[in-house]
């Protein structure tokens, strides 16, 4: 059934970015249910998500994907009839099935196709749970939904069916019913009608038969069936998959939603309002409020809105020539004022670009239940999650490089941090181990906090592993700086090597990512035998900042202003030491002086006094001579190739308005001592 | 199958690249870029953007040379960058067969060797941007 004349590629991208969406939300609700498995609007909610994935995978042939969803969806579909209480065994074959569907849509992103992969055990699973021909008697709560009795068409909708309308309305969907009509003769109706019915299952949504399809009534009934469905496909395309031998007539009218679902929602049998899954139903135009947006597009504004800021920094200085040399009074008013709006808008543009780019963090954090239930069962442990501040906003750039960190220290937390509940018992721990995740802004950055109860690191230990591992100063360290080792290559505590973080603790690959690529700082605070703190702490938004421009020779550096304490002369006499190391003194303290000429391989030369910048960086001071203090500007920065830091110096790079790239310094040489 | 590619000269070797990977040819200073890799001569300001140059003396092992009136920067795309490549000149938009390296019929005696940009920028970036000398990636 191949579908000529569309764009394949647009289908399978519109196909894939709502699947994607569905696939997560399905696995959210899938957690939620977990805890709550008489919650019927989860499991509501839960059918239809399944319901869509099976259609629209359906239309584009990926017939293992629907299938599977299909079963899941048969499974849901008696668990909210009342049918089926959700036990553990069948919910894990569910999430099993949440599983494989999310791998199967990255197989789809990549190769257009989901074959390959084997969902039978799943699908054969689910098969004893799903629907059965036959009804089965109510389990459980016994809160069942009335099911279709016998040919009554004028039965009011019932919730589940006004709700699976209003969602379909949403969808732009067209309400249809479709009257089949079987020759008196024929001798087995049932098994036609019920073609029929799986025919427009596939790729259409049902809302009602009748007679029902699921509690077979005697044949004779099914001379005359009708099917309620909503779909997008056209009125001759339904009828085509209605196309079956022996029916003798078919006749399909498309309905309106109104007559069904204009007296007020609100009289929903007993139930509570459900806001969360469905709009409000408006009259005249169905307005979204949000649309989605290509990022390619985004970044492209992005960068649109920074050369604009970069040309109003050059008008500005146009400005100020002008000033000094044109009497005519009146040109350069009118410049004056035109620059004057020119910055306010660059400034909100700025303002609401940055805005854009900003998503809440929480598309990190909803991942953190799932991986903590997967590990907890894998290892035994049994794992309280507290999340909070989920709401905090992020650069859109940083959240791909965050996400990996984020897990890798969660998997540490529980595969080395928390401990057995039968050791958590004897230490008088409560049998739950707590991991807490939390996120708040603070100043010009974004802090992350990491916490967990279990056992903590002894900062003895790693002195032990520093000494063995002949680093140098370690019998001396103090305990702060103990806890920095857990940050290098090659530390661990663990004595085995398991499969969940790799090769033991591994935060050195965290600690790269968070100062390299996110340009911020990681600590680890731990109490020995009562848990552990990873704290991380990341810029806002890495792209403008304010900096000091120096200059050596014909290189023109950038230093970003947070990280300069003040700029001024410093006297030959005050500097002490040589070539490969020299101090001086600054608010009494004897601080390492730097050349920035040295990147360059130039010597310091000889003079009375010098230009200055004293840096700062945590802690740590150093005083950084430069040949020419240049301005102070707001500078763009850009991310810089590895090629031409394969020395690591540069935190980025810019350009000036004029062209002359600029090297913006990484300035935590100041700790390090190395230039 | 027949493609175009810019060929251009190092040392007394044709080179030459598939024309789809180049945005435009230049002369340019480039500015130093201090610390980085060995094969990086500098970088040029193109429109804003600053973009890395490579000398393709240094990253094909031959000994440096004062810069002649007639080198030129290729600026290509690779991946998602952009780079600069400095060459000695640049000649021509030539035709080859792609199956067999034959010299282009103008210049029947010189021998061309096709550049692949992934042998260029090859593999093994990793964490200090070592490039490895370009392997076998020039078909002889």
């Amino acid at each position: 059934m191949a579908l000529t004349g569309i764009d394949e590629g647009k289908l399978k991208k519109a196909f894939l970015e709502d699947a994607d969406e569905l696939a997560q939300k399905l696995n959210q609700s899938l957690l939620l249910l977990e805890n709550e498995p008489d919650n019927r609007d989860l499991v509501n909610e839960i059918f239809r998500f399944l319901h869509s994935l099976k259609s629209e995978s359906a239309l584009l042939n990926f017939n293992v994907f629907s299938e599977l969803a299909h079963k899941m969806e048969d499974v849901f579909d008696r668990v909210r009839e009342g049918e089926l209480t959700l036990e553990k065994p069948v919910l894990d074959l569910i999430f099993t099935g949440s599983d494989l569907i999310a791998d199967m849509l990255t197989a789809i992103a990549r190769v257009s196709s989901d074959a390959g992969f084997d969902t039978s055990s799943v699908v054969g699973g689910l098969s004893q749970y799903a629907a059965s021909m036959a009804p089965a008697p109510v389990a459980g709560a016994g809160r069942a939904l009335p099911s279709e009795k016998t040919a009554d068409e004028e039965r009011p909708w019932s919730d589940a069916e006004k709700r699976q309308l209003f969602e379909a309305r949403d969808r732009r969907e067209g309400f249809f019913r479709l009257t089949i009509a079987i020759d008196e003769s024929e001798v087995m109706k049932f098994p036609r009608a019920y073609l029929v019915f799986t025919n427009l299952e596939a790729s259409t949504n049902i809302v009602r038969t009748i007679p029902s399809m699921t509690e077979v009534a005697d044949d004779a009934s099914y001379a005359k069936t009708v099917i309620f469905l909503t779909a997008k496909e056209e009125e001759t395309r339904i009828k085509a998959m209605a196309e079956v031998d022996q029916i003798s007539s078919m006749e399909l009218d498309h309905l309106g939603y109104a007559e069904i679902l204009s007296p007020s929602r609100t009289s929903v049998e007993g139930g509570k309002e459900e806001k969360k899954t469905y709009a409000e139903p408006r009259k005249g135009l169905q307005e979204k409020t949000t649309i989605r947006v290509d990022t390619k597009k985004l970044d492209d504004l992005w960068s649109l809105i920074a050369e604009l800021i970069q040309q109003k920094s050059h008008i500005s200085r146009i400005y100020e020539r002008l000033s000094r040399v044109d009497e005519r009074g009146a040109v350069r008013e009118e410049l004056g004022e035109s620059f004057d709006s020119l910055d306010k808008l660059s400034t909100n543009m700025q303002q609401v670009m940055m805005e854009t780019r900003m998503i809440p963090i929480s598309v990190i954090f909803n991942k953190l239940p799932r991986l903590v239930r997967d590990l907890s069962r894998k290892l035994g442990k049994s794992i309280e999650l507290a999340v909070s501040g989920e709401d905090t906003e992020i650069d859109r750039g940083i959240v791909e490089a965050l996400s990996d960190p984020l897990t890798h220290i969660i998997r540490n937390s529980i595969d080395h941090g928390i401990e057995s509940p039968a050791d958590r018992d004897n230490l008088g721990k409560p049998e739950k181990g707590r991991v807490r995740v939390s996120a708040y802004q603070q100043g010009r950055g974004i802090v992350i906090e990491l916490e967990d109860d279990g056992t903590g690191i002894d900062p003895e230990k790693l002195r032990e592993k520093a000494v063995a591992m002949g680093i140098e100063g370690a019998s001396e360290l103090d305990e702060a700086g103990l806890l920095d080792l857990v940050f290098l290559p090659g530390f661990s505590t663990a004595s085995e090597v398991t499969d969940i973080s790799g090769r033991g603790v591994g935060l050195d690959v965290v600690a790269t990512k968070i100062k390299g690529d996110l340009k911020g700082h990681v600590t680890l605070n731990s109490v020995p035998g009562e848990g552990t703190l990873i704290t991380l702490v990341l810029p806002l938004t890495l792209t403008i900042i304010n900096a000091l421009l120096v200059r050596a020779d014909r290189l023109v550096y950038a230093i970003p202003l947070s990280g300069v304490d003040s700029t001024g002369k410093v006297l030959n006499t005050e500097i002490r030491g040589d070539d490969g190391h020299r101090t001086c003194t600054w608010m009494d303290e004897e601080i390492p002086l730097f050349y920035v000429g040295a990147l360059q391989g130039k010597k310091l030369p000889r003079s009375d006094e010098y230009y200055a910048a004293i840096l700062s960086y945590g802690m740590d001071r150093a005083c950084l001579i430069v040949d020419e203090l240049m301005e102070e500007q707001e500078i763009v920065v850009k991310p810089i190739d590895d090629l031409l830091n394969s020395m690591k110096r540069f935190a980025g790079i810019s350009v000036l308005e004029d062209g002359t790239p600029v090297y913006i310094l990484d300035t935590s040489f100041v700790q390090e001592g190395i230039l | 199958m027949t493609g175009k590619y810019v060929s251009f000269v190092l040392g007394d070797v044709n080179y030459c690249i598939a024309v789809e990977n180049v945005q435009q040819i230049l002369r340019q200073d480039v500015l130093d870029t201090p610390k980085a890799h060995p094969s990086i001569k500098g970088v040029i300001s193109l429109r804003g953007e600053v973009i890395p140059v490579v000398d393709m003396r240094a990253r094909l092992g031959l000994p440096a040379e004062t810069m002649g009136r007639k080198r030129r920067i290729i600026v290509v795309e690779y991946g998602r960058n952009t780079y600069g490549l400095l060459v000695d000149g640049v000649r021509d938009i030539v035709e080859l067969d792609d199956a067999k390296d034959n010299p282009p019929a103008s210049e029947p005696e010189r021998p061309v060797r096709i550049l692949e940009l992934s042998g260029i920028f090859s593999a093994d970036k990793g964490n200090t941007g070592r490039m490895d000398r370009v392997k076998g990636t020039s078909r002889e």
